[in-house]
């Protein structure tokens, strides 16, 4: 058996190449959060509920309070932290900016993350598609309209990019 | 028709919340910090026999109502609430004592190895039973001359309302942490109200105040969740870094944040309209009662604000209310948006519309012929002081809804309602005169900046920056010219308590007025100057016979919800929202839609499907999977607009607005529901359960 | 608290594994997590751990002309994006958590995890699915509808895994999935209603009505199917009490934070009722 301690992982992680040498089993946001200071992925539910922990993992959403390192293997992680400098960042900042779809902040990077994934795969999203798509990622302050006409603007100001 | 200071800029922290940097309490690195664990009761009521604590490792502490050098109370409105249970408990989720050290894990297992032994009693957990004693509150008043003997009655319609408890369900959990660097305790944290906590410190530790620092991080969102509970969390993180002499932080989970934290009290309103020979709606009785959970909190006042909205917009003299609020054992419930508002507004609404419907006219009709107008008095026999604007209201809201024809016209298993509301802008009473005495200052430096120095809040509503760009606004400065961070006690006069939708027109207009003073010295290289709010000088109030004026000021609000319900499923899918608010100037259009937009899909949640119950004390709905909040794909754009009408007081014109969105959706939403289903609703949250059993019992 | 961990490197490396350790498999994990999850972040499993999504041979979809297999560990939004698999099925994943769930969560963990709510099982019930078990003695097929026999309970033995799923191609006229949640999107079911079925001559032929959250265990009704098949629309909607009455005898609904009882067995009456009108205009 191999042992908790000495697992190890190789992965990619907002673009840099990690080694993580240790328990296999701890939460992924928490590894994120406390071994590399991704304090960008927040905890909301810790349940895979809200949203507020969503990373990208390999270009497709998920919740990192709901995944292992194991489960990152030869993979590429990306956060907020390794997304804001790009130009699709710059696009979608623009756009929430546009659509007040930004208060208290807390559930933002995961709206950030959440966008990102749908003009990945859907570069044009009907507006039911985007609330379709978002409704995993929570937000208590906006009412969802203001981040729904974001994810629009990016799309239309980001044709091309996506 | 818009003012300059309408015209939408970037938040100020805008750029650190889209990219992920900025940093809330949890996200904040505490060097040689420890963390601190509650221990909760577990019995709703209950005497404490004896507590083992396991023998402790080193660097470990355990906290306990023993460490607190002066008052075990959290000083609300009475002083009745325990920082840590002593002898008894009265509700499931009461703190008994912390654990603090630096593994959580370690933290667990020392939990688990702590023995409570109680001796349980009967808890009284349900409001019913509740009212087999005498109330711990209770409040009545006249407005006009209620005599039953004069009174030319010829009919009366009686009815009650229920609504249940609503989570106010900010994304980041409540958060906390201190540093004792003797003599100073500091702490800081999720917070809406700085200065409650340097208070509830003062009462527990007996400080001096110049020892006491409360410090604001960055908040993710409050909804009033975080007006009273963040003292509880900053005494006890006080207490642990005082006794520990390390900085100590706690984050609730979110599952205890759930279960025990304060929420909108439970409440049932019965109503009785009176009739005379011409069908004119003549008096109005109201009864109200409140379930306040195990203490009592700021149950008081959201009991006297529900009390004094419960008139309505509607002048319909005499009205009588009593109201009376009972003691369970359940957590304290406490401030959430709109404060007592939206019980009042789904009990009047609908009331006006079942009213309506047995007097066979249009429920628009109906309220059109009873609006209040300048001049008139309000619930409290104060004064509407300044133009109310609601025929106008009324016209733009049938203007852009089309009500009437879609209410005429309505299709089989087709609804739409209205609803007419206001919202009384900053604290009841004379809370603004006699308790907050609101205080700001403004620095101006050498180089043409100027501070904003005030304890109100950012909190998600974006008050840093409204309260900026009323500023720069008045200075005819840029409004990169105005600096304005995250307050604190240490550096920030008490300019009052982030709460009442006071921030932007109490606060607001402080600073605006003491911009002239600033602008007559701008010449000058450094200074500061102070101000306090001034009251009107013609506003009355007396808190014995709750006489006068109530608030400073109003604002007003239509909502219009159309809907369709599914009889195969009992669900109602909404259409349509239409809002009109009459918040005088908006000072940000921007912000305003997203204050209009959150405030009515919360209250859109509280309408349709947040759900709370406990049973034997205990929450069922302890997770963000079980208690449900609207998600993006839940409801349709709401189309919004605002009236022109700027408040002579008010900084640019500008009326509070943060609560007045969520407090008059319900009952239009409920109005929809009902003209859909053909069955009358009188509670709160309107689920398909609770359609399907009404449908069942009104149909027979 | 002991924690062990096994990362196997090979389908047969973890039916070995499984064959001589007491061991807890985990999938996505996306049920796993909230389950054992403490306040602290922590985990605790009472067995080693043993994570089978990365295992190449238990995951994608592969098909012939009777019917699509999906192997166990296949992502949920995978099987959406695959051309093969049946619309029907598809619609009852779709509405399985969100995206970022559906991108975690797998069709075996859904399975095995036995949930009285689990989205995908009403239709693979509809579909007669079948299951392979796999463990070092070999390979063995069981029928969904015997594989769930209580909640969170299945008939795999603690030496076996699940290897994949086999969904037969079926020809169908109408079908539908109710998904009936607390809000509109990433919801856990109240109920779910699952019914599919050809029209021959007229007719109502090969109906297959299954019934999620509406008792201890996803539930096919198969005398009601019988009843129906070689009946009109009509026809059965006017002996309508007997269709009731053998839904009100099988589907055993519960109270509980999400629903209750009566709410549940009405309205799962009510979308069979408007499924089997679907079949009247044809």
């Amino acid at each position: 058996m191999n042992s908790e301690n000495e697992f190890s992982i190789l992965f990619n992680l907002n673009g840099d190449e990690i080694h993580y040498l240790g328990d296999p089993t701890r939460r992924l946001l928490n590894v994120l959060r406390e071994d590399y200071h991704l304090t960008g992925v927040k905890e909301g539910c810790g349940e895979g509920e809200c949203g507020a922990c969503a990373i990208l993992v390999d270009g497709h959403l998920y919740n990192s309070c709901l995944m292992m390192p194991y489960q990152i293997n030869h993979k590429s992680v990306l956060t907020i932290e390794g997304f804001r400098d790009s130009k699709r960042f710059e696009i979608i900042s623009r756009a929430f900016e546009a659509a007040g779809a930004v208060q208290c902040g807390f559930c933002t990077p995961g709206m950030v993350m959440a966008t990102e994934a749908l003009l990945r795969k859907n570069p044009h999203p009907l507006r039911d598609e985007i609330a379709s798509f978002m409704s995993g990622n929570l937000c208590r302050c906006t009412g969802y309209d203001m981040i729904i006409k974001a994810v629009m603007i990016a799309s239309e100001a980001g044709d091309g990019l996506w | 028709m818009t003012s300059e200071i309408s015209n939408p800029v970037k938040r100020l922290d805008f750029d650190e919340k889209i990219n992920g940097s900025i940093r809330y309490t949890a996200d904040m690195e505490l060097p040689n910090g420890l963390f601190a664990k509650t221990l909760r009761s577990e019995h709703a009521y209950a005497q404490i026999i004896n507590i083992t604590t396991p023998s402790l490792p080193d660097g470990y502490f355990i906290i306990t109502s023993k460490d607190i050098p002066h008052n075990n109370t959290i000083p609300v409105v009475e002083n009745d609430w325990p920082i840590f249970a002593e002898e008894e408990v009265h509700y499931i989720g009461e703190p008994i004592l912390l654990i603090v050290g630096p593994d959580i894990q370690m933290i667990e297992n020392l939990m688990d190895q702590t023995i409570i032994e109680y001796a349980p009693f009967k808890p009284t957990l349900t409001l019913k039973e509740a009212m087999q004693n005498p109330p711990h509150l209770e409040l009545s008043y006249t407005k006009g001359d209620f005599d039953h003997t004069t009174l030319k009655v010829l009919d009366k319609f009686e009815e009650t309302f229920e609504t249940g408890l609503q989570e106010q369900a900010y994304l980041e959990t409540q958060s906390m942490m201190a540093i004792y660097e003797a003599p100073v305790i500091k702490v800081y944290g999720s917070m809406q109200c700085p200065y409650y906590i340097k208070d509830a410190l003062q009462n527990a530790l007996a400080f001096s105040p110049e020892n006491i620092e409360v410090y604001q991080n960055p908040t993710g969102g409050g909804f009033g969740g975080k007006e009273d509970f963040p003292s509880v969390l900053g005494v006890h993180t006080a207490l642990a870094a005082i006794k520990s002499g390390h900085p100590v932080k706690m984050i609730y989970d979110r599952s205890e944040d759930l279960s025990y934290t304060t929420k909108r009290h439970p409440c049932k309103i019965k109503l009785t309209t009176y009739f005379d020979e011409n069908h004119h709606l003549v008096a109005r009785e109201a009864d109200i009662i409140l379930d306040s959970g195990a203490y009592t909190g700021l149950t008081n006042v959201v009991l006297q604000r529900l009390s004094f909205s419960i008139m309505g917009v509607y002048n319909i003299t005499p009205l009588h209310v009593s109201a009376r609020a009972y003691k369970t054992h359940k957590p304290p419930n406490g401030a959430f948006r709109g404060f007592g508002g939206p019980q009042a507004f789904f009990a009047i609404e609908s009331h006006m519309n079942h009213i309506a419907s047995r007097l066979g006219v249009n429920p628009l009709d109906l309220r059109n012929a009873y609006l209040v107008k300048q001049g008139d008095m309000t619930s409290t026999e104060g004064k509407f002081r300044h133009p109310v604007k609601l025929p106008e209201l009324v016209w733009r809201m049938e203007t852009m809804s089309d009500y009437r024809n879609h209410f005429a016209e309505s299709e089989e298993y087709a609804g739409v309602g209205i609803s007419l509301f206001l919202h009384g802008c900053g604290f009841t009473g004379s809370g603004e005169k006699e308790l907050l005495k609101s205080k700001v200052s403004l620095a101006k430096f050498e180089d043409g900046t100027v501070e904003i120095k005030a304890s109100s809040t950012e909190i998600g509503q974006g008050s840093l920056t409204t309260l900026s760009k009323i500023v720069a606004q008045a200075l005819e400065i840029p409004i990169d010219k105005v600096i304005h961070k995250l307050p604190s006690t240490a550096n920030c006069p008490d300019s009052g308590p982030t709460v009442a939708s006071r921030t932007t027109m109490i606060v607001g207009k402080i600073l605006y007025d003491l911009c002239g003073e600033v602008k007559k010295r701008w010449n000058e290289p450094r200074f500061e100057v102070s101000a306090m709010y001034k009251y009107p000088s013609d506003l009355f109030w007396n808190n014995t016979e709750l006489k006068g004026d109530a608030y400073p000021e109003y604002a007003w609000g239509a909502n219009v919800v159309r809907v369709t319900f599914n009889p195969v499923t009992y669900e109602v899918d909404v259409k349509d929202i239409w809002a009109v608010y009459d918040i005088g100037t908006p000072i940000d259009s921007k912000m305003v839609k997203g204050q209009i937009d959150g405030g009515i899909v919360q209250g859109l949640g509280y309408a349709s499907m947040e759900e709370m119950n406990h049973i034997a004390g205990k929450v069922l709905q302890n997770r963000l999977s079980t208690y449900i909040i609207p998600c993006s794909a839940d409801f349709p754009e709401i189309k919004s607009a605002t009236l022109f009408n700027p408040f002579e007081e008010g900084p640019f014109g500008a009326r509070g607005l943060g609560e007045l969105t969520l407090v008059g959706i319900a009952p239009a939403y409920a109005a929809a529901v009902e003209q859909a289903t053909g069955v009358k609703v009188n509670a709160l949250p309107i689920t398909p359960e609770r359609l399907r059993r009404l449908i069942h019992e009104q149909r027979k | 608290m002991v924690k062990a961990f096994y990362y196997p490197r090979s389908l047969n490396d973890a039916l070995e594994q499984l064959s001589e350790n007491e061991i807890l498999l985990i999938a996505g994990g996306t049920d796993l997590v909230v389950k054992t999850i403490h306040w602290t972040g922590h985990m605790d499993f009472n067995k080693t751990l043993m994570p089978l999504s990365h295992l190449p041979a238990l995951r994608g979809i592969s098909t012939d002309d009777t019917s699509v297999t999906i192997f166990a560990a296949t992502s949920l939004n995978t099987i959406l994006g695959h051309p093969s698999v049946p619309d029907p099925i598809k619609q009852a994943i779709r509405s399985i958590g969100s995206e970022s769930i559906r991108n975690l969560g797998t069709l075996g963990g859904n399975i095995c995890n036995a949930s009285p709510a689990g989205d995908s099982l009403p239709a693979l019930l509809g579909y007669d699915a079948m299951l392979t078990l796999q463990s070092v003695q070999g390979k063995r097929m069981v029928k969904l509808a015997d594989f769930i026999h209580a909640p969170g309970k299945t008939r795999i033995r603690p030496d076996e895994l699940l290897l994949s799923v086999t969904i037969p191609k079926l020809s169908y006229d109408r079908y539908r999935f109710s998904k009936i949640g607390q809000r509109k999107g990433c919801a856990i079911s109240k109920l779910s209603v699952f019914g599919i079925g050809r029209i021959e001559n007229g007719l109502i032929s090969d109906i297959r009505l299954s019934y999620g959250a509406l008792g201890p265990v996803p539930i096919r009704i198969t005398d009601a199917e019988r009843f129906m098949n070689r009946k009109s629309a009509s026809e059965v909607l006017d002996n309508w009490d007997i269709i009731e009455n053998s839904l009100e005898t099988q589907l055993k609904p519960i109270d509980d934070l999400r629903s209750d009882a009566a709410y549940r067995l009405e309205v799962a009456l009510n979308l069979t009722k408007e499924f089997i009108a679907s079949f009247t205009h044809c």
